[in-house]
């Protein structure tokens, strides 16, 4: 995924689960990002 | 005409394989946040709104989700047609100020925000070409949301070289 498109789609999912750009996420191969706790926030492919 | 059509005015262009360099984030949320509410005084349709433990649809990928917290989310790249983050600040001024001195849609957030133990939370998003400036985050929109007590975050950043 080109960086600037990452960078938005990361930072729609962080602000829409409430989440500040400090909170750790973990994001997965297939787009899938969930927080530290394994609880699904979305995927980076539905955010364009 | 839409209020986006008309901001439509202050449109660059746009990389159709990277997409938007810049838009803003409004968020109103808290656990007893109703989102509904919200709608009732903002008018715009909400880019995601659910309760606290409702099931919402986050896309096909992500398929169905279940609510964190109740919220009502809003993100401006659909709605304004421009990589200016000054005119996606602009378009939310606008929606909370419908006239420079109406600051009824604001007194009404803050009611409901307080009722609800709820915050706002604002983010911007920017991302340069190298060697691009970063925009200043003007501080006559930090004045006008000042009594929404809105948390304000910047995501700036340029693109690699």
């Amino acid at each position: 995924m080109e960086p600037r498109r990452f960078s938005r789609a990361l930072h729609k999912i962080k602000a829409v689960s409430d989440l500040s750009g400090a909170d750790r996420v973990i994001i997965y191969q297939d787009g899938s990002v969930t927080d530290e706790q394994g609880e699904p926030l979305g995927n980076l492919h539905d955010e364009d | 005409m839409s209020r986006a059509s008309r901001l439509a005015t202050f449109t660059t262009k746009t990389d159709v394989q990277t997409g938007r360099k810049a838009f803003v984030t409004l968020r109103f949320a808290g656990h007893e946040l109703d989102p509904q509410d919200i709608s009732a005084i903002l008018p715009v349709e909400p880019t995601r709104a659910h309760r606290k433990g409702e099931a919402f649809f986050a896309g096909e990928h992500a398929g169905n989700l279940r609510g964190r917290t109740g919220m009502w989310f809003l993100a401006t790249d659909t709605l304004v047609d421009s990589d200016g983050l000054a005119d996606h600040l602009r378009f939310l001024q606008e929606l909370l100020y419908p006239e420079p001195n109406d600051k009824s849609r604001v007194e009404k957030l803050r009611d409901v925000l307080e009722r609800a133990h709820s915050r706002a939370h604002i983010t911007c998003f920017w991302r340069g070409d190298p060697g691009e400036t970063a925009p200043q985050f003007p501080a006559q929109f930090k004045s006008a949301i000042a009594p929404l007590a809105a948390n304000i975050e910047t995501d700036f950043g340029t693109a690699n070289p």
